[in-house]
């Protein structure tokens, strides 16, 4: 199929963004910490999008941090499951944030399918963009995957000389894309030979050795754990930062008429993650929680989906206090 | 639109007090549940939360049993609020639940077969499901043996039936760790029921579920008297947060046991370190 795609021009891009702000319930990274932070965007806020650094983690918009699944009465005549009412356009994913979506879908979507989840997916639109200047971190490339996205988004943007390569991935991205059509001019043949040398020399800062066969890290003996978690401090960064990670708890809340059921995030690094009735806990150890939070990743979620719930985006390793270094632990599995 | 953590309302219609901290709730949902011996459902206390239990009942009967132990975490120094929440409830009061999940004990592979049925404490409760089921065609099965072993004799669960269990066909074996005034019979853990009972059963089938290390020193057992580990089928207990494989706390390896078990071969776990 042809691909459908348009030029935004540096000089505009800000008005494009400022009618984007309008048209549609936008959110972008804006800084606030080190990584910026989806925010929702109107007219004022436009100036302060930030589109080259990377976002924190997109995870929280489809599997929030703390989300509301279930509100009863106490009698539970009355039951009714809370979902995404809304809509929104989100702009500022890179391709491996496409990806981890990918994988959070096989596991949401499947049956019996998480329901809260798939209307996000449906109601939220996608607009990424290519990684011109990939971080120390990233690793993508040695887990056979790119810098920029192939597939996943609605609407991609590629960063050329005198502004952005705008393409159309889904017909969801249909009504963004004609919100943009006033600004943008026809891609020219030197614009995609631009946007070609630009993801070449993306792919070629992150040129490293391949990490293939990494279900092998389940033969990784205790020793190794031992020694990988020594500088462990368990405090979830890891796990609150990745995009792949998924682990979740549920509990009741009493409101002021009514109970409510909610979903959180649950580090599987937390000593009381397994504990079981009468303070039986089956992970008693830090290493063999490590172990299982990396296990999970490269062995157990790939013999149940037959790839790996990793994207190598690196963020793990930039949010570790410890410095531990997923890719010495996925070298050593070599 | 339905949620898979949404449950459905049932009513306590009798609550039966097995021991002192062991209670049977009798409860009928509003839609019947079907399911197999050996599964599971996630019982939420209204405004407390939610947790797994085993379901007690056999398949055939219309009401649903879930017998539950009021826990108590000696690293907390407290019972477990869930367990003493639903303790405190009477009959007339709602609860939810979700399921039936997980996989079931094997009635098919039974057949014609001798089946030795190993439970500990509380573990009972799951157990009870499976021999009934047995019991409930009798005439099916080989050989049906019961070996259960509980503190003391107080904390013997069911014991208004075991009498029923035997007319029906059952051999069953207690004992209890502690005797008391009045106890006559075995003192030890259910392992020494191997040593002290005439295993004079073909050792084809064993099930069992129980405290951890009691899970353990079982199977070392049926494996020592001649069970192959592909006929020693064990339940597990994991926190089973969803029940429905996507919320990652029951994993065993590769396994989540709120899908792929919670009755596992031991010959399926015998190789993952954490199996227990």
């Amino acid at each position: 199929m042809e691909k459908i795609r348009a030029f935004l021009p540096k000089e505009k891009t800000a008005e494009a963004l400022k009618k984007l702000s309008k048209t549609f319930p936008l959110l972008a990274p804006v800084q606030r910490w080190e990584n910026p932070l989806l925010e929702p965007i109107d007219e004022q806020k436009v100036d302060r999008i930030v589109l080259d650094k990377r976002l924190a983690s997109v995870r929280q918009l489809f599997l929030p941090a703390v989300e509301f699944l279930l509100r009863y009465s106490p009698d539970l005549s009355r039951l009714e499951p809370q979902f995404f009412e809304t809509s929104a356009v989100v702009l500022g994913l890179r391709a491996c944030d496409l990806r981890a979506l990918q994988l959070l879908d096989r596991v949401f979507l499947e049956e019996p399918v998480d329901e809260h989840y798939k209307r996000r997916r449906e109601r939220i639109t996608l607009i990424s963009l290519d990684c011109i200047e990939p971080w120390e971190a990233c690793f993508c490339t040695r887990l056979g995957y790119t810098p920029y996205p192939k597939e996943g988004f609605d609407l991609n943007l590629s960063p050329v000389e005198d502004g952005m390569i705008v393409e159309l991935g889904s017909p969801k991205g249909l009504p963004v894309f004609e919100a943009l059509a006033e600004f943008t001019t026809e891609v020219t043949p030197r614009m995609l030979e631009q946007r070609e040398e630009n993801r070449k020399r993306a792919e070629r800062k992150l040129e490293g050795s391949k990490l293939q066969g990494l279900e092998r890290v389940e033969g990784l003996g205790e020793n190794r754990w031992k020694e990988f978690s020594r500088k462990c401090v368990e405090c979830g960064a890891c796990l609150n930062i990745c995009p792949t990670c998924y682990c979740f708890s549920l509990s009741e809340r009493r409101m002021a008429e009514e109970l409510a059921r909610l979903r959180f995030w649950e580090p599987c690094i937390f000593e009381g993650y397994q504990k079981v009735a009468a303070g039986v806990n089956p992970r008693p150890e830090l290493h063999s929680r490590l172990a299982n939070r990396v296990l999970h990743k490269f062995a157990y979620y790939y013999r149940r989906y037959g790839t790996y719930a990793c994207t190598g985006c690196g963020r793990c390793i930039e949010a570790c206090l410890g410095n531990i270094d997923l890719r010495e632990i996925l070298e050593a599995a070599q | 639109m339905s949620s898979p953590y949404l449950p459905q309302r049932a009513e306590i219609l009798e609550v039966v007090e097995e021991t002192p901290n062991i209670k049977t709730f009798v409860l009928r949902p509003e839609r019947r549940l079907e399911f197999k011996p050996g599964q599971f459902v996630e019982l939420t206390v209204p405004g407390v939360g939610e947790a797994p239990f085993a379901i007690a009942s056999p398949p055939f009967q219309e009401q649903l049993e879930i017998t539950i132990m009021k826990t108590y975490d000696p690293s907390l120094g407290r019972h477990g609020s869930l367990t003493s929440a639903v303790h405190r409830m009477q009959a007339g009061e709602k609860v939810g639940i979700r399921g039936p999940y997980g996989n079931s004990y094997p009635v098919e592979a039974s057949v014609g077969k001798d089946v030795l049925i190993v439970g500990g404490g509380i573990g009972l409760s799951t157990l009870r499901s499976f021999l009934l089921t047995l019991l409930h065609e009798r005439e099916k099965y080989g050989k049906i043996i019961l070996f259960y072993g509980a503190r003391t004799p107080a904390d013997l669960a069911f014991r208004r039936e075991y009498e029923r269990w035997r007319q029906q066909g059952a051999e069953v074996h207690l004992t209890v760790d502690v005797g008391t005034a009045g106890w006559t019979g075995n003192v030890g853990v259910v392992t020494i029921l191997f040593d002290r009972v005439k295993l004079d059963f073909k050792k084809e089938i064993a099930v069992v579920c129980g405290p951890p290390i009691m899970i353990r020193f079982a199977v070392e057992k049926l494996l020592q008297v001649g069970y192959k580990p592909e006929n020693i089928y064990v339940s597990l207990e994991r926190k089973m947060r969803c029940g429905v494989g996507k919320c990652g706390h029951c994993n065993i390896g590769h396994y989540y046991v709120c899908k792929d078990g919670p009755i596992f071969s031991y010959q399926q776990v015998k190789h993952i370190p954490e199996w227990w």
